[in-house]
């Protein structure tokens, strides 16, 4: 690990080069105040309005010389480090950090560590307490209540439920629900699941991410349809369209207040 | 070209397929040098399985064949194709290449690793080409040649292998009268005078007596009978092997009579 | 082909013409390498160039290894559709990769298991299941080797899918990735030098025996009785160019169209003889790769992604030019 402090040997520029290789991440920097500092990255990530930064390519595509170009000093990364390989073969004094992101208590983790890495502890401190903050209101706001059987899903027509384990299971159980998704079969964190499980889960609340605004109002009215489901007659069905959903980051306390809206609000609207 | 004689024998040979369907039973056969034999049965009697067997394509299940003595399978191939060459009955290829480069190609075991042809290679294919009246398509497209011109090309490439003994599956059935004589003559004079034993399974029956020194009558897996022209050219015989009633009419001043199949009386032709 | 190039044809090989294509082709593909190296996105310094010899020696091997191996292939069933997949080797590879991918979500994988490793692995079993389908008393004939390729790639087909429901989409994207065929960024020397050995070893076999394919065009008969062993030049080639295609698909996944296409244009050039067209098809395909790559590498970040995968080029180049070959084929039949 590089040093933090100490008069600088060679003559790099001030402060950290950061290339981003996942949108999470990129939120994440931006969330941490360390925006700045980010020279580069993929073409999925969304980064704030009037800002622009130098595409490298994405995770699948992952080509040395395109990172280069840009002089990173750290590339973040949810990926295996050994992908990026060809960087440290080119120059070994790139680092290459391997996130795992897969849980809310993933995210501070990884705060703390961009924190370490980039020299910043003070930044990730702050990121950590609003973070925190955020979910603590959220609990303290719906403590006491019901908790309702709440589905989260991504799609119509093959859907996928985020299961135990992942971080929309646990902002679930966070916003007073409880995840339905445990009760569903199949053995990962995400579990492909098809209609009729669905039924058997009957969630209370559902919660749907379509593809596209477009696709919004058709998901509504197709799980409206199923009137066995819980959720559909209740009427109690939410859409979202915002793929920031389910890319996991800082985001997602922010998002945490909405969520426990859905689940203790009145009947859905989309 | 050899000086020597060589016998292709093949010794009560028996060759079947499947199990307990046998398509040659104990066949007594013998081509050689300075002769031309020619083996002559209807449809299913067993004279390309026959052929495959005397090339050492086919293992017989019974008997041998034999060159000089020597089982042929028991031979390398490279050292096997400088003593037989095969001539098949549609000069086919599915590359494109020139007649001569066609005929180098039975240079193939006389020639090292890359088959790069040298001096003499070049020197026996002109040969051979001169002798099958071939040097004049020499730079043409195999392909684009006509049938009687293509299959004396594949006769010269047999030749450029320098072999004692040449075997040739029914090597004019396609070919019009003008190039069925021509090569008829071609393998006469590539018998008598190269020498060579010369081995040609014949559809034709009067074609094959003309120009054979030898024929050999084949039916269902058996040699009927073999011999010179005017020792088998017989009613019983013909008439056994082919199973029609036979006419021989004397055409004179051949030896050899011609060969006329009387059509049943079922049928309307009369006479 | 050209009149003059037919005239060229006509003539029998000397040993001549053969080093001046050799020379020639020889020249052309250190000089389109060298070009390559010169061309990328980062500063160049030593190790850059460095990392792009490395890769683009990795490009030779692995177009040389399927067109040279697609050229013989084409030659031994006396088939101009054939090539190296048909022997159902790419689909082998990514039954191998694909399991690999599978397992090590659940539990790790060793070390060495790694995706070059279980690509080469898959396809050499797979290779072994062909031969095993296909062969009669220890014989290949054409017919039951594309047969049972087609039939195995079809099996391979559906372990694959599979698979998928065991996998998560992740590992489905990074598998879909693999199946592109693409050179990875990064390249291993022990697996370069490995695999750069079998395509090596397996295209020297080959020009051993192109005298031989030229004879076998005549037929098998008129070839066995010409001095060829048909059924051990059968069995020979088929291990050849499977062991240079598992070393092809461990190096860069499965990189399609070059076997099929790369012999074709070789013989609209050279003619027919395959003692050119084994020879001039490695060296085409080593050079037609070493840029395909080289472009993949530069046009990428105008579309936005790192690297376009060199399989895609390929894919959509040769889509093209196959079906003007095809036409051009019917336009001369007619003719």
């Amino acid at each position: 690990m590089t040093g933090c402090s100490g008069p600088a040997e060679t003559p790099k520029p001030a402060g950290p080069r950061i290339v981003s290789f996942s949108p999470g991440i990129t939120q994440m920097l931006w969330d941490m105040g360390l925006g700045e500092h980010v020279v580069g990255v993929t073409r999925f990530c969304r980064l704030p309005a009037g800002v622009e930064r130098r595409t490298v390519g994405d995770a699948m595509t992952i080509n040395a010389e395109a990172i280069l170009a840009v002089r990173p000093t750290v590339i973040l990364a949810q990926t295996s480090a050994s992908k990026f390989q060809g960087v440290r073969d080119i120059d070994p004094t790139v680092q290459v950090v391997e996130l795992k992101i897969e849980t809310m208590g993933d995210v501070l983790l990884a705060v703390d560590r961009i924190g370490r890495i980039t020299c910043r502890e003070g930044l990730a401190r702050k990121a950590r307490e609003a973070f925190e903050g955020k979910v603590a209101a959220v609990r303290k706001a719906v403590a006491g209540r019901p908790a309702p059987r709440v589905l989260f899903v991504m799609g119509t027509d093959r859907p996928v439920a985020a299961g135990p384990g992942t971080f929309l299971g646990e902002m679930i159980e966070a916003a007073g629900g409880a995840n339905a998704g445990a009760d569903l079969s199949g053995s990962g964190r995400w579990r492909a699941t098809h209609i009729e499980a669905i039924l058997s889960a009957a969630p209370d609340v559902l919660i749907c991410q379509a593809s596209s605004r477009e696709a919004a109002p058709s998901a509504r009215e197709y799980w409206l349809r199923w009137r066995d489901l819980p959720a559909a007659k209740a009427g109690r069905v939410h859409v979202v369209t915002d793929p920031a959903w389910t890319i996991p980051s800082t985001r997602l306390a922010d998002r945490l207040a909405a969520l426990a809206e859905m689940i203790h609000g009145a009947r859905g609207d989309g | 070209m050899s000086g020597a004689a060589h016998v292709l024998s093949a010794e009560d040979v028996a060759f079947a397929y499947r199990r307990g369907e046998p398509v040659l039973r104990g066949v007594r056969f013998e081509g050689r040098s300075g002769r031309l034999t020619c083996l002559l049965g209807p449809n299913g009697s067993g004279k390309t399985t026959l052929l495959r067997c005397l090339l050492g394509r086919l293992a017989p299940t019974g008997g041998a064949v034999l060159l000089d003595g020597a089982p042929v399978r028991d031979r390398a191939p490279r050292e096997l194709a400088r003593l037989m060459a095969y001539v098949p009955q549609f000069p086919a290829a599915a590359f494109s290449f020139t007649a001569h480069q066609v005929v180098l190609m039975g240079r193939y075991a006389h020639t090292g690793v890359l088959g790069l042809p040298g001096a003499k290679d070049l020197a026996v294919a002109r040969e051979a080409m001169k002798m099958t009246e071939t040097l004049g398509f020499a730079d043409r497209m195999l392909g684009e040649l006509s049938g009687g011109e293509a299959q004396r090309v594949m006769i010269a490439r047999a030749l450029t292998q320098q072999p004692s003994v040449v075997l040739l599956d029914e090597p004019t059935s396609h070919l019009d009268i003008k190039n069925q004589l021509r090569i008829y003559e071609m393998m006469r004079r590539l018998a008598h005078d190269w020498p060579t034993a010369v081995v040609c399974v014949s559809h034709d029956v009067n074609l094959a007596a003309r120009f054979a020194d030898d024929l050999a009558f084949l039916r269902d897996g058996r040699i009927l009978a073999a011999g010179p022209p005017g020792d088998v050219l017989r009613e019983d015989i013909l008439r056994e092997t082919y199973d029609v009633e036979i006419d021989l009419v004397a055409a004179p001043p051949s030896d050899v009579p011609l060969v006329r199949a009387r059509p049943s009386r079922r049928s309307p032709i009369s006479g | 082909m050209g009149r003059a190039a037919m005239a060229e044809a006509a003539r029998p090989l000397s040993a001549g013409r053969l080093a001046g294509v050799v020379a020639g082709l020889l020249a052309a593909t250190v000089v389109v390498g060298g070009l390559c190296s010169l061309a990328g996105l980062a500063e160049l310094t030593w190790q850059v160039w460095l990392s792009r010899v490395l890769r683009l020696v990795a490009a030779a091997a692995v177009g040389a290894g399927l067109a040279a191996g697609g050229a013989a292939l084409q030659a031994l069933l006396r088939n101009p559709l054939a090539e190296p997949y048909i022997l159902g080797i790419s689909s082998g590879a990514g039954v191998g990769v694909l399991l690999g991918l599978a397992l090590s979500a659940g539990g790790g994988l060793p070390i060495w298991a790694s995706t070059p490793v279980l690509a080469f692995g898959g396809a050499a079993i797979t290779c072994a299941a062909v031969y095993a389908v296909a062969q009669r008393r220890g014989r290949l004939d054409p017919y039951s080797l594309i047969l049972s390729g087609v039939i195995v790639n079809s099996f391979n087909g559906a372990i694959m899918l599979t698979i998928y429901l065991y996998v998560d989409r992740y590992r489905i994207a990074d598998f879909a990735y693999w199946a592109m065929g693409q050179l990875p960024d990064a390249t291993d020397l022990v697996l370069l030098v490995v695999c750069g050995a079998c395509v090596a070893g397996g295209w020297l076999v080959l020009l051993l025996r192109s005298a031989a394919y030229n004879v076998l065009g005549l037929g098998d008969d008129v070839a066995a009785s010409s001095g060829v062993s048909v059924h051990g030049l059968r069995l020979v080639t088929f291990a050849a160019v499977g062991l240079m295609t598992a070393a092809a698909v461990a190096l860069a996944g499965p990189v399609g169209f070059l076997g099929l296409i790369v012999p074709h244009l070789c013989r609209m050039v050279l003619g027919d003889d395959h003692r050119l067209g084994v020879l001039a098809g490695g060296f085409v395909g080593a050079i037609f790769l070493m840029a395909a790559e080289t472009l993949c590498r530069t046009i990428g970040p105008w579309v936005g992604a790192g690297r376009i995968p060199v399989g895609i080029l390929t894919a959509l180049v040769g889509g093209p030019v196959f079906i003007y070959l095809l036409r051009r084929r019917f336009g001369e039949d007619e003719a």
